[in-house]
């Protein structure tokens, strides 16, 4: 397998992979709190950095990964991430540990993919999903553990049909997936443990 | 087999012992147990060149999280010196080369057995337990289907039962030491056996808390700011530990946990903190407690 040598990946692998988990740990923990990436990493279109970051610390080749339409259809984006991960493609969504999605637009119906079982929760994908912006204006509002109090989330391109599924979708708790949110240069997690209140109106 | 020999045998990417690979399972278990506070994630623990019962599930999470910027502290028992901690604390200064403290807070990371710090965490910090037993009805219900069925239903009725039996038998509720908590209403979960003290300091913590268990191979974990309540009945609530009218023999410092010591054939003793590190740092502050002085001359 080849990869471009332009996308060489981490340039220190276990410090790289570090600082990226740790960041994507902290955000885990406290969700809604936005964490500048760490350790952008160059690759192919339609990978943003963040996401590429992320794809080379927690996939390999143990952890089965959905693409959407536009990684899959790129074969310089495939062949980055099996070059890098050695992750297993897979087409159905329910065996997907890691969802890579380029648009909130490809997510579907969230109950396609991997919700956990009553007695194995943790057997459910983690959807991550590359959006232009994120920030904490005031848009949904999020409490639950993690969060002293409640906290702002408003992320582009998430329209209401997206809320109303991450809403029922904590309702699963302790089943449900997982989110995180990578811009080019941020990241943000929206576990399902998170309880969301959308304080204004889809646009 | 020694730390040198470990220290040579790895090549310069196993940063912190473990390989990337292992290092990547087990962080996928943490997010997994961050999302599902209080659930058992399992995970393939690998075997570590330290006995189980030597802390190597907390080992393993602390070698999977660590990096070149931490300052890390390990606790056993309240104490950074006994050999538990020291041994832990050598093969982390060696693996991983990050700076080691006994300052609570100084640590970013901290591995403990048994306590909880008396000082109040941060946002800034973690602190990782090591868990021997971390199905909390183990010892009500051996088979591990069963318990994952009560688990998946939050089924906790034969708990209640045995802290009811408890009370008939004593009074009160026995259990003085992993004393079983309820997170968010939803799991039962082992609070690793730290004494029933140091329940509430879980609850509601701005440090994020992770367990690892070697042996049984479970990782869980309690974000900040989580509700954990520690089981109990309405005619018989939840209380901790207390040592009425006592205070640190060396820090002068009440409402805390204590060992007791004892000083001599005759049988004196003493009351002083467990957490070394709060009863240094209280005594270098100017608090003193009444056999401060005396201590003093005798350790010498
Ligand atoms: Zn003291």
């Amino acid at each position: 397998m080849n990869a471009a040598p332009t996308y060489l990946g981490f340039a220190d692998l276990a410090r790289d992979a570090q600082a990226s988990f740790r960041a994507t740990m902290d955000a885990m923990a406290r969700p809604g709190t936005i964490k500048t990436t760490p350790v952008p990493v160059n690759a192919p279109q339609p990978l943003n950095p963040t996401m590429a970051m992320l794809a080379l610390t927690l996939c390999d080749f143990d952890s089965p990964i959905w693409l959407d339409d536009n990684i899959a259809q790129s074969d310089a984006a495939k062949s980055f991430i099996a070059f890098h991960t050695s992750a297993p493609v897979t087409k159905d969504k329910a065996t997907a540990q890691f969802a890579l999605l380029t648009s909130p637009a490809s997510i579907g119906n969230l109950s396609e993919f991997a919700q956990g079982t009553d007695e194995y929760p943790d057997r459910s994908t983690t959807l991550i999903i590359q959006v232009d912006a994120i920030s904490n204006a005031q848009f949904a509002t999020l409490s639950g553990p993690g969060i002293e109090t409640t906290a702002s989330l408003s992320v582009e391109g998430l329209d209401e049909t997206f809320w109303s599924q991450a809403q029922r979708n904590s309702q699963l708790f302790p089943r449900g997936v997982d989110f995180i949110f990578v811009s080019d240069t941020q990241l943000c997690c929206l576990p399902r443990s998170t309880k969301i209140n959308l304080t204004r109106e889809a646009a | 087999m020694s730390l040198a020999e470990i220290s040579t045998e790895q090549d310069a990417y196993n940063f912190a012992y473990l390989d990337e690979q292992t290092k990547r399972m087990i962080r996928r278990a943490i997010l997994k147990g961050i999302a599902i506070p209080g659930y058992q994630v399992p995970f393939a623990a690998r075997e570590m060149p330290m006995p189980y019962g030597w802390g190597t599930g907390g080992v393993q999470v602390t070698a999977s999280i660590l990096g070149p910027d931490d300052t890390l502290k390990v606790i056993d028992q309240g104490s950074d010196d006994t050999t538990n901690a020291v041994a832990i604390r050598n093969f982390f200064a060696v693996t991983s080369g990050v700076e080691m403290t006994m300052k609570t807070s100084e640590a970013s990371v901290i591995q403990t057995r048994h306590r909880i710090p008396e000082e109040e965490l941060t946002e800034d910090q973690t602190l990782i337990y090591q868990v021997p037993i971390p199905e909390p009805l183990r010892f009500l219900e051996p088979r591990e289907t069963e318990t994952r069925k009560m688990h998946a239903l939050s089924e906790y009725g034969l708990m209640h039962v045995k802290l009811y039996e408890d009370i008939a038998t004593h009074g009160h509720i026995a259990t003085t030491y992993a004393y079983p908590v309820m997170v968010e209403g939803r799991y039962v979960m082992d609070p690793s056996p730290t004494p029933k003290f140091d329940n509430p300091k879980m609850h509601k913590n701005r440090a994020l808390q992770l367990f690892g268990a070697g042996r049984e191979k479970r990782i869980y974990a309690l974000p900040p700011f989580t509700d954990v309540v520690s089981l109990d009945f309405e005619d018989h609530p939840f209380q901790i530990q207390e040592w009425p009218d006592t205070c640190c023999a060396m820090c002068g410092a009440k409402d805390v946990y204590f060992d007791e010591v004892i000083l001599d054939n005759e049988g004196s003793r003493m009351f002083v903190c467990s957490d070394s590190d709060y009863c240094e740092t209280r005594q270098a502050d100017g608090h003193y407690g009444e056999m401060h002085a005396e201590y003093k001359e005798r350790i010498q």
